[in-house]
C-alpha cells in the first residue's frame, strides 16, 4: 500500500528507508522545497500531494529528525497518521541516542517498521471488513402489493424497546469521554476548556511526562536549573500565552489575521519539545520569549527572501540575446499605483541604456492614456537618448489585441522591453478578470506584476488569492500563469507596519520585486528583507 | 534527595554554590566553543550539488542518500588533523555543510565570517543549465564582507562535482563559463536599485555597492583577492583526498 517510508535528518541524510515500489521523481524533495522550507500555506495540514504521490510527515524535533511517507494519492489509506506516532516513537526510543551522537551505521529498523505496518493494515483491513459485512447483510426489500405479514411489520418496526435504548454500549461512541468537562461540587456540569485543535497527541504526552516532576519541591529546582542550562525542553504550556502575544503584535503590524495564525502555529510547532539549548546560539538564560522571537526572525526572513533568485535585468538581457522583446504585464486592483510605477521602472530600465515600448491597454478609464503620455514625454526629457514610446489604440477596444499588436510592433522595431499598462479590477468583478486572464494567455508575457498598495490589510490575501484564481481558472492553458511578482506601493506612507510585505509573499511565495516610495522616479527601491522583519518584530 | 529535609540556610547556599559553578560551566563551555568557530571549513554551493554527500565521504568515508537540506550539518566534533597532533591537541579541522537552498543562504551569511576556507561544490553536469543560479551563489558569497574584503581573505576551493557523469563539463570549461557569467551578472548587478532605508545603514550589504574584480575589464578569476583553485572530483566514486589535502595546506596560513 505505500510506496516509501523514510527517516531523515534535518539536515537532509537519510538515516533509514525502505522503499515498496520504484518511486518516480523526488517527492521528498519536492516537499522539502516547497512545504517544509517553503512555508507555503501548508502548514496547517500536514498533507502534500505531488505528481501521483500523497505525502505525509511528522517530525521529531528534539532529535532533529523527519519522518516522511509517500503514497498513490488515488488511495484513501486511513491509518498513516497513526503509522507516522508509532514509528516516531518507535524509533526515537531505539536510535535516538545514535542519531544524536551521529552513529548512522547499520540502524536496522526493518522488522519492528514491518511489525508495526502489518498490525496497523490488518487492523484498517478488519475495519473495513466490518463496514462491508454490515452493508452487504442487509437483504433487498421488496416493493409489492402483497400483505404484510407480522414478521414484516416487526422488520420495519425501528422504534426498538425501552431497555434496549438505555443500554448504552451503542451510546458510547456519541460521546469522547476524554472530551468530557467537569461537575462541580454543586453538580453543575462545566464545558472542558477549548484547546488549540492543532495539538497532536503526542503533544499531550510530552506535557504528562515533563509537568510531573515539577510538582514537587525538588523537581521545581530541577527543572528551574535544567532552563537555566538550556536543557529543558519547550513545552506547550510556556509557549501558548507567548504565542498569543506574537500573533496580536504581528495583526498590529498589519499581517492579515490568518496569515499571522498560521505564522504562529507553524513556529510554535516547530519550537515544541526542542531543547532551549538549541534554540537561540548560547540559549542558556534564553526565556521562552527570546526563543520565540529569535525563531520568528528566521521563519520570517524564510518567508520574505524569493523562492528563485529574482534579477530582471539578466532576464532582459537573455530575451535580446534570443531577439525578442521582454514583455511585462502590470496588473492590480484600482488606484494602487500601477501606471505611476510603470514609469518608475521604465524609468531604471531607461537608465540601464534599454529600449522601452509602453502599451496603454488600459483602455476604460479616461485619461490613462494621456498619464502615460505624459510619463513618456517626461522620462524622454530626463535622460539624453532614451528611447521611450507609447503604443496606443484609444479607449474601448480590447486590450489584450493591442498588447498583441505592442509586442509584435516592439519586436519589428528592436525594442528591448515592453511594458504593458492594464486597467485595475476589483478582484470579484467576474467579467474584467476573464479579460485579464485573455490577454494573459494570448500574450503570454515574460512576468505578470502585482502592484498592490501597502496600506492594505487583510484585503491582501483576497486580492492575490482572486488574480492568481482568475488567471488559473480563465485561461484555457494547460498549464496556466500565475502572478511572477509584486511591487508594493506607497511604502513610505506606512511607518513600520510592514505586515502588507509579509501577507503578499506568503500568500504566493513570490518575491516583492521593487516597493514605491514616494512621487517622483527614482523614489524605486529593492526591499531590504532584514529592515522588514526588524520592523515586524519592533515595538 | 536529603537536601531537603536540611534548614534552608543550607539549601539556599547549595543552591548559590550549583549556581555559581553551572554558570561558570557554561561561560567556559561558550569559550571553547567560539574559540574553534575559526577553524571551520564551509561546504557552499546550490542545491544538489553534493555538499552533503561530500560530507558524509569525508567523515564516515561512505556516501549516505540524501535528500535537500534544511539545516547546515556538522557531523565531527572538531577532527585533529594528521600533522596537528603531532604539535598541539587544540587545533583541529572542522568541515560544515551549509544548505544551498536559495531560500535558507541568508540565514548562514554570518557563518561566513568564521571561515577558514571555503569549498565550493558545483554539478559539472548540470552546469549548462544551471549556470545563472551557480555563478550567483558563488558571487553572493565571494562579495560578503567577511571574504572579499577581510584582511587575509579565506582560500576557496571549487569543486566540480559528478566528473563520472558523461555530460560532465571539463574544468576549463567550468571555469570560462563562470567568468562570461559572473561579468554579465557584475553589469546587472551594479545597475540594480538600491534598497530602501539603506541611506541611514552603515552596513548596507545589498550588493549594489560591492564591484567584483576590476572596472573595465572582464572578470576573471585571478582577479579577486581570494586564492582560488578549481578541481575535478566525483565524490560517487572517487576518494575526496584532494580536498583533505587542500585543507591541511591552508591550516597554517
Amino acid at each position: 500500500m505505500l510506496d516509501l517510508f523514510t527517516i531523515l535528518t534535518r539536515g537532509g541524510v537519510v538515516v533509514w528507508s525502505k522503499t515498496f515500489a520504484p518511486i518516480q521523481g523526488n517527492p521528498i524533495n519536492n516537499l522539502i522545497d516547497q512545504v517544509l522550507i517553503g512555508e507555503h500555506g501548508y502548514s496547517d495540514k500536514q498533507r502534500y500531494t505531488t505528481g501521483p504521490y500523497e505525502l505525509q510527515w511528522a517530525t521529531a524535533n528534539d532529535y532533529n529528525l523527519v519522518f516522511v511517507t509517500a503514497f498513490q494519492k488515488v488511495l484513501q489509506l486511513t491509518y498513516i497518521h497513526e503509522l507516522l506516532q508509532i514509528v516516531k516513537q518507535k524509533f526515537c526510543s531505539l536510535y535516538g541516542e545514535r542519531i544524536q551522537s551521529h552513529d548512522w551505521s547499520a540502524i536496522d529498523f526493518d522488522s519492528e517498521f514491518l511489525d508495526v505496518l502489518d498490525a496497523l493494515e490488518s487492523q484498517s483491513e478488519k475495519m473495513a471488513l466490518l463496514s462491508h459485512q454490515s452493508t452487504t447483510k442487509k437483504e433487498k426489500r421488496v416493493w409489492d402489493d402483497s400483505k404484510i405479514t407480522s414478521e414484516r411489520m416487526k422488520e420495519f418496526d425501528y422504534s426498538g424497546t425501552a431497555d434496549e435504548v438505555s443500554t448504552g454500549d451503542q451510546l458510547d461512541h456519541l460521546v469522547d469521554s476524554t472530551a468530557m468537562g467537569q461537575r462541580s461540587a454543586d453538580g453543575q456540569y462545566s464545558v472542558q476548556d477549548l484547546e488549540r485543535p492543532s495539538q497532536s497527541d503526542d503533544d499531550e504526552d510530552d506535557d504528562t511526562d515533563g509537568n510531573q516532576p515539577a510538582t514537587s519541591a525538588t523537581g521545581r529546582l530541577v527543572s528551574f536549573f535544567q532552563s537555566l542550562t538550556g536543557r529543558k525542553a519547550l513545552q506547550e504550556s510556556d509557549l501558548t500565552p507567548v504565542m498569543e502575544r506574537m500573533r496580536e503584535h504581528l495583526m498590529a503590524k498589519n499581517v492579515a489575521s490568518d496569515i499571522a495564525d498560521h505564522i504562529c502555529s507553524s513556529v510554535g510547532q516547530s519550537l515544541l519539545s526542542m531543547p532551549a539549548s538549541a534554540l537561540g546560539g548560547t540559549g542558556m538564560f534564553s526565556s521562552t520569549q527570546k526563543a520565540v522571537r529569535s525563531a520568528m526572525e528566521t521563519t520570517l526572513q524564510r518567508i520574505l527572501t524569493p523562492h528563485t533568485p529574482v534579477d530582471l535585468l539578466r532576464d532582459i538581457e537573455s530575451a535580446r540575446i534570443s531577439n525578442r522583446p521582454y514583455s511585462i504585464v502590470f496588473v492590480g486592483v484600482n488606484g494602487v499605483g500601477k501606471s505611476t510605477n510603470l514609469s518608475k521602472v521604465c524609468f531604471w530600465l531607461l537608465q540601464n541604456k534599454l529600449k522601452v515600448l509602453i502599451a496603454a491597454c488600459d483602455t476604460f478609464r479616461s485619461g490613462a492614456v494621456e498619464q502615460l503620455r505624459v510619463h513618456a514625454h517626461n522620462l524622454k526629457a530626463l535622460s539624453d537618448n532614451a528611447v521611450v514610446d507609447i503604443f496606443e489604440r484609444g479607449y474601448g477596444k480590447d486590450s489584450a489585441g493591442i498588447a498583441k499588436d505592442a509586442i509584435t510592433y516592439a519586436k519589428n522595431n528592436q525594442y528591448d522591453v515592453v511594458l504593458v499598462d492594464t486597467a485595475g479590477r476589483m478582484q470579484d468583478n467576474e467579467p474584467l478578470m476573464r479579460a485579464l486572464a485573455k490577454l494573459v494567455s494570448v500574450n503570454d508575457p515574460d512576468k505578470i506584476i502585482f502592484v498592490g498598495e501597502a496600506l492594505v490589510g487583510n484585503e491582501a490575501v483576497d486580492q492575490l488569492k482572486k488574480f492568481n484564481q482568475a488567471l488559473k481558472d480563465f485561461s484555457g492553458l494547460a498549464r496556466p500563469r500565475h502572478i511572477d511578482g509584486i511591487i508594493l506601493t506607497k511604502f513610505d506612507t506606512i511607518d513600520d507596519k510592514v505586515g502588507a510585505a509579509l501577507s503578499m509573499t506568503y500568500t504566493t511565495g513570490q518575491p516583492i520585486l521593487f516597493v514605491g516610495t514616494g512621487q517622483t522616479y527614482t523614489d524605486l527601491k529593492n526591499m531590504k528583507i532584514s529592515h522588514v522583519v526588524q520592523s515586524l518584530l519592533s515595538n | 534527595m536529603e537536601w531537603s529535609s536540611l534548614p534552608s540556610g543550607y539549601s539556599l547556599i547549595l543552591a548559590l554554590l550549583i549556581l555559581v559553578a553551572s554558570i561558570a560551566f557554561l561561560v567556559l563551555r561558550q569559550r571553547i566553543s567560539t574559540r574553534s568557530s575559526g577553524n571551520d571549513f564551509l561546504i557552499l554551493g546550490i542545491s544538489d550539488a553534493g555538499k552533503t554527500a561530500l560530507l558524509t565521504k569525508l567523515e564516515f568515508g561512505r556516501i549516505l542518500p540524501t535528500h535537500t537540506s534544511m539545516e547546515s550539518n556538522q557531523f565531527a566534533s572538531p577532527r585533529s588533523s594528521s600533522t596537528d597532533n603531532a604539535h598541539t591537541g587544540t587545533n583541529a579541522v572542522r568541515f560544515v555543510d551549509i544548505p544551498g537552498h536559495f531560500r535558507l543562504r541568508p540565514q548562514y551569511q554570518d557563518q561566513l565570517a568564521s571561515a577558514r576556507g571555503l569549498v565550493f561544490v558545483l554539478d559539472s553536469a548540470q552546469l549548462a543549465r544551471n549556470v545563472r543560479d551557480v555563478a550567483m551563489a558563488l558571487y553572493d558569497v565571494l562579495v560578503h564582507p567577511a571574504i572579499g574584503a577581510a584582511r587575509s581573505p579565506p582560500p576557496i576551493l571549487v569543486l566540480c562535482n559528478k566528473v563520472d557523469l558523461f555530460t560532465a563539463a571539463p574544468v576549463a570549461t567550468v571555469k570560462k563559463m563562470l567568468e562570461t557569467e559572473m561579468n554579465r551578472l557584475r553589469t546587472t548587478r551594479s545597475a540594480a536599485l538600491e534598497s530602501h532605508e539603506s541611506e541611514g545603514d552603515a552596513d548596507a550589504s545589498s550588493g549594489a555597492a560591492e564591484y567584483l574584480g576590476f572596472e573595465g575589464q572582464d572578470f576573471k578569476f585571478d582577479h579577486i583577492p581570494n586564492e582560488i583553485r578549481f578541481q575535478r572530483l566525483s565524490v560517487k566514486n572517487e576518494d575526496p583526498q584532494v580536498v583533505l589535502d587542500w585543507a591541511e595546506e591552508n591550516w597554517w596560513e
